[in-house]
């Protein structure tokens, strides 16, 4: 049994270090480094992954935020390692361990190799704080760090200004997110009086408007991380930093975070209904929305990235209808299959000198066999054919949204049958046919080799730990001490044929990707192509309904700020300016609008003000 | 001992300005420094206090107390005193000039943190307007005219506000001095009348308001940064010279409870809005200094919502915010001082920078991702405090307020990302990186900004004491 601050401490000090000596460094050094590190609290995590099976551990370390931590003491800065908390280290240290080891490989020509690894071990060390924080405060230093870490990271090779944007883009909104958790924060203190995890997991929690009120506020932090609808447009943006980025931050780990704030919260939202319901249908959605922006896409990167998407969408319908495990245990099996489509990715990319283009690809499993095996067996995984891992953690999801809701349980399966659908265009594309580009493709060294076989390796078994046909499960069991309630479980005969029903549906979804590039046509969509290529146009909805207006108000509201320098006299001057009156939000309407908010508040105030005075004179 | 530490900087001042040109700066640091350990010695000795009747004719009382909030604002005051002189002496062109205002403007600073006699505060806080105006005025840009009549006006007819409002309080009360004690025993005994205590309040309020600075009353802010020297050696002063917030926590909540609490929602609005709509406006700001002033003035709106909110949570976190700020917008307008040393701008429209200069990228960064809240950096325990604190008082307003920090992420980030990301623009020269002492000023700021984002308790030791007896005061503990 090991101190759990050595989980975030190792990679942290690995951060300092190379952040502040990273020129010191020659070659991969640093990339080993960075490496061992990670590896090392991997240890630390297996170790006490045996050990906090009977006992959960809670370290507290020294005060930290006034007056919030229960009874009116100040909060302690703690880690709390439980059985649930004990996984996620596991997933976190072991697939980011083995994409570090994969980035040595593929970074290994970047002039700013260094601080790459700093950036990485940032990051793995403030999810790990995210993971084991034991109030909710100290988890939202996790929270905002890793987005942090992403934001660094995304905007990695700043000198593109797609890439500033993108990793601005994520980082903005995720602060949409953040400000709901903040809020949920805020209203578990004030119906709680304390903000300490294992103190609130004890507490009798009744059903009523504010506890579903908590939820809901955390529910938009979770969508903000995990690129739910409707905050889910910086993701495919964020493809745009190195591809073990994508795979560790943007598939792996820190995307998932939103799944495990549900489940590390379960004892609010197993009281919440309704705020559960939307977490259902939010995922629901959200799987079907990424499944058919991914149908149309070329850039090998994005595929990937709207099939995250839809996956997490998976992981919210389990944790919203209270199969929390099951949320849990897709989350596990897709870091293995995702991280292993993205490191494949990275493997082609690498070797195509930088292509991301999937239509000037094709024919690469001939010239890098490794690579198109392993994807292959991540597109069994994803696609749910068994006995991969992805169809056991996806039969638990799509069983229980079954018990829940048959339309639930719907949406979900449609969107089973789209995957197998896009998952095999995507290899096809990549992997099949001809080469159709000018690149010299090759298998990359065995530093890239190896966590590709690892992870395929994870991803063919790693549903073995809950499986839910052989009756006794072990993940499901593993986790009830923390997570407590029986999830929804339907009669044998219905589950077999739900089973039955998905791996058709996938089979048949495969079937169509194939019959449409037999006969040439699998990137023919005909009307629904474009729409699926511009992801259902959620990103323009954006730019014109929020982003231009509040940029336009700003400008406003600063040309009247300094007509309050100037006096009040020169209203009229704001006012009169001639404007460009062709753009309506620009010059007119939203200046008028700007100033009348000011003079508004402004006589509110005095009003109130003189009204307060007036009264006792 | 306190009498020393108060005057040391002032006797500074006047030997840098006697001194030979080459003689200001050694002597100029020297003193600063020495401020700052006495500072540190002041702190580790605990809580002391002087009450000397001074002109007992006027009732005014030579009262001061060091300890509890007034110990923190005066150590940080004189942390960023002695970086603006390094700086200022050493890499700012006729910044040894400078260096005798600075240091006389620290001893007002000191004075407002420690008087604890009404009329005491009031001369310290007047006295250090001079200092900052001469240095705007020596040093300033080209507009620095009509940003100085700003200033002054705003500032002078708040104090004179206060003023009337400092001399009607001692009548109402009936104290023998205008020594906080005395005034604050005579209220024990006699509370004032409701109506006495709103219009006094809003007599103290005035002052506090235009030095908070909170809208209304902010219009002069943002000129006097922008006109300021660009070295922003100045402005490290001017940041530390927003006492609008202590004043509110020293005086006008302990001495005036119900009124404050009359006027809550009504304050709190203003503050709520200020928060949100300085945050908005900074995204519009081409000019560096005109962003961290708006950045600055969101961040006082915060701090007057945590205070008038009377929530014990909120009110520790305005003070830490309102100490805390002064660190990381300081520093910041330090390092936009060397960005301007570089590359002759105060424009945000640069690029590329990170490439030539990572060591000034990489620490202006995370002085931004302090100031905006970043959790695990300093800026954050500040905030949130008051976020949760007003929020149980009221949640929309906090709410309000809370929309602030997707704003600040925006102006930060978008600002950043156009100086040290993205591509230089062809043909502009090379920029040198920091050297070893710019270097340092800046890397110790960070220092302290990701120190005391999680090892808060120094602070905390300093402030909740005071929140705690305020609390008792004020009826909401």
């Amino acid at each position: 049994m090991l101190p759990v601050y050595l989980l975030p401490l190792l990679p942290f000090l690995g951060f300092l270090v190379l952040i502040l000596f990273g020129r010191r460094f020659p070659g991969p050094l640093a990339g080993a480094l960075a490496s061992a590190l990670v590896g090392l609290a991997f240890v630390v995590a297996l170790i006490d992954f045996f050990s906090v099976r009977s006992v959960p551990m809670h370290e507290l370390l020294w005060s930290w935020l006034p007056g919030i931590g229960g009874k009116g003491h100040n909060l302690e800065i703690g880690f709390y390692l439980d059985r649930l908390s004990s996984l996620m280290t596991l997933v976190v240290t072991g697939v980011g361990f083995l994409i570090h080891v994969f980035s040595i490989g593929y970074m290994e020509h970047d002039p700013r190799f260094p601080r790459f690894f700093a950036f990485l071990n940032f990051f793995v060390a403030l999810m790990l704080i995210l993971v084991l924080a034991d109030s909710y405060p100290l988890m939202f230093v996790g929270w905002e760090g890793v987005g942090v870490a992403s934001y660094l990271l995304i905007g990695f090779w700043f000198e593109g200004k797609i890439n500033a944007n993108a990793a601005r883009k994520a980082f903005v909104m995720n602060r949409i997110g953040d400000l709901g958790f903040l809020l949920g924060i805020f209203l578990i203190f004030r119906q709680y009086g304390t903000t300490v995890l294992p103190s609130l997991a004890k507490m009798p929690i009744k059903t009523d408007s504010a506890l579903e009120l908590i939820c809901l506020f955390l529910l938009v932090g979770a969508i903000g991380k995990s690129a739910q609808l409707p905050l889910t447009t910086w993701l495919a943006d964020a493809m745009a930093g190195p591809t073990p980025v994508s795979a560790l931050i943007h598939a792996a780990t820190m995307v998932t975070a939103g799944v495990y704030l549900v489940a590390r919260s379960h004892f609010f939202f197993s009281q919440a209904p309704v705020a559960s319901s939307w977490v259902a249908w939010v995922g629901g959605l959200t799987a079907l929305y990424g499944a058919l922006s991914a149908m149309n896409q070329y850039d090998i990167k994005k595929i990937l990235a709207y099939s995250t998407i839809s996956q997490l969408g998976y992981m919210f319908m389990a944790v919203g209808v209270g199969a929390y495990w099951a949320g849990m245990y897709h989350l596990v099996t897709h870091a293995f299959f995702k991280a292993l489509l993205f490191l494949a990715a990275g493997s082609v990319i690498h070797a195509l000198q930088g292509e991301q283009d999937t239509r000037k690809m094709g024919g690469l499993a001939k010239t890098m066999p490794l690579t198109g095996a392993v994807g292959l067996i991540a597109v069994l995984a994803i696609s749910g054919i068994p006995p991969f891992s992805g169809f056991f953690s996806k039969e638990a999801i799509l069983g229980a949204s079954f018990a829940y809701s048959p339309w639930l349980w719907a949406v979900g399966t449609f969107t089973a049958l789209l995957t197998a659908f896009y998952m095999l265009r995507w290899y096809l594309l990549v992997f099949s046919g001809t080469y159709r580009g000018q690149a010299h493709p090759h298998e990359s060294g065995p530093v890239m080799a190896v966590p590709l076989v690892a992870l395929a390796i994870l991803a063919a078994l790693g549903g073995v730990i809950g499986p839910q046909l052989l009756g006794s499960n072990w993940l499901e069991n593993y986790l009830k001490p923390v997570l407590g309630l029986p999830s929804l479980h339907n009669p044998a005969t219905t589950e077999l044929s739900l089973i039955a029903i998905a791996v058709l549906l996938a089979l048949l979804g495969f079937l169509w990707a194939y019959l449409r590039y037999r006969s040439g046509r699998l990137t023919d969509l005909r009307g629904f192509g474009p729409i699926s290529a511009k992801a259902l146009y959620l990103d323009d909805l954006y730019a014109g309904s929020v982003a231009s207006p509040s940029k336009a108000i700003s400008g406003a509201l600063e040309r009247t700020d300094r007509v309050f320098g100037g006096g009040m006299s020169a209203t009229g001057e704001v006012l009169t300016e001639p404007g460009r009156w062709t753009n309506l939000w620009q010059s007119g309407f939203v200046r008028v609008y700007a100033l009348s908010m000011l003079l508004g508040t402004l006589l509110l105030v005095l009003y109130l003000a003189v009204r307060m005075l007036g009264g006792s004179l | 001992m306190i009498s020393v530490f108060l005057f040391l900087p002032l006797l500074g001042a006047l030997l840098v300005s006697l001194a030979s040109k080459p003689a200001k700066f050694p002597l100029a640091w020297l003193f600063a420094a020495a401020t700052l350990i006495l500072a540190l010695a002041l702190w580790v000795a605990g809580p002391t206090s002087v009450s000397l009747p001074w002109v007992p004719a006027l009732g005014l009382t030579y009262s001061l107390s060091m300890g509890g909030v007034s110990t923190l604002l005066a150590v940080i005051a004189a942390f960023m005193t002695l970086l603006a002189v390094i700086y200022a002496g050493a890499k700012v062109e006729g910044g040894p000039g400078m260096l005798a205002l600075v240091l006389a403007m620290e001893s007002g600073l000191l004075g407002i943190f420690l008087s604890r006699d009404l009329l005491l505060f009031y001369v310290f806080f007047e006295f250090t307007l001079l200092p900052s105006l001469l240095l705007l005025a020596r040093f300033g840009g080209q507009d620095r005219l009509r940003a100085l009549i700003a200033f002054g006006i705003y500032t002078t007819i708040g104090s004179l506000f206060m003023l009337v409002a400092i001399i009607a309080l001692r009548s109402a009360s009936g104290a023998p001095t205008f020594a906080l004690s005395a005034i604050l025993q005579a209220t024990a005994k006699h509370a004032l009348s409701g109506t006495a205590q709103r219009w006094l309040f809003l007599g103290f309020l005035a002052a506090f308001a235009v030095k908070l600075p909170i809208f209304p009353l902010h219009a002069w802010m943002p000129d006097y940064h922008q006109q300021n020297h660009p070295s922003g050696v100045a402005d490290v002063m001017g940041t530390l010279y927003k006492v609008g917030g202590y004043g509110i926590y020293r005086f006008a909540l302990p001495l005036f409870p119900k009124a404050a609490a009359d006027f809550q929602l009504v304050l709190m609005a203003l503050a709520a809005f200020s928060t949100l709509y300085f945050a908005w406006i900074a995204f519009h700001q081409s000019d560096y200094k005109r962003i961290l002033a708006y950045a600055g003035l969101s961040h006082m709106g915060l701090v007057a919502l945590g205070l008038f909110s009377l929530n014990p949570v909120a009110i520790t976190g305005s003070m830490f915010l309102l100490a805390f700020q002064n660190v990381y917008t300081g520093s910041l307008f330090l390092a936009v001082g060397m960005l301007w040393s570089r590359v002759g701008s105060l424009s945000p429209d640069q690029g590329g920078l990170m490439v030539d200069a990572p060591v000034l990228s990489g620490l202006t960064m995370v002085l931004w991702f302090g100031a905006i809240a970043v959790p695990g950096l300093v800026g954050f325990v500040g905030e949130f405090s008051v976020l949760l604190g007003s929020y149980q008082v009221n949640p929309w307003l906090a709410f309000i307020a809370g929309l602030s920090i997707i704003a600040a992420g925006s102006y930060a980030l978008f600002a950043y990302q156009r100086s040290f990301w993205e591509a230089r623009p062809e043909g502009r020269p090379k920029v040198p990186d920091l050297g070893v002492l710019e270097g340092t000023l800046l890397g110790i700021s960070v220092v302290v900004v990701g120190l005391f984002g999680i090892y808060t308790q120094p602070a905390l030791r300093l402030i909740q004491p005071g929140v705690l007896a305020l609390g008792h005061l004020i009826g909401v503990a």
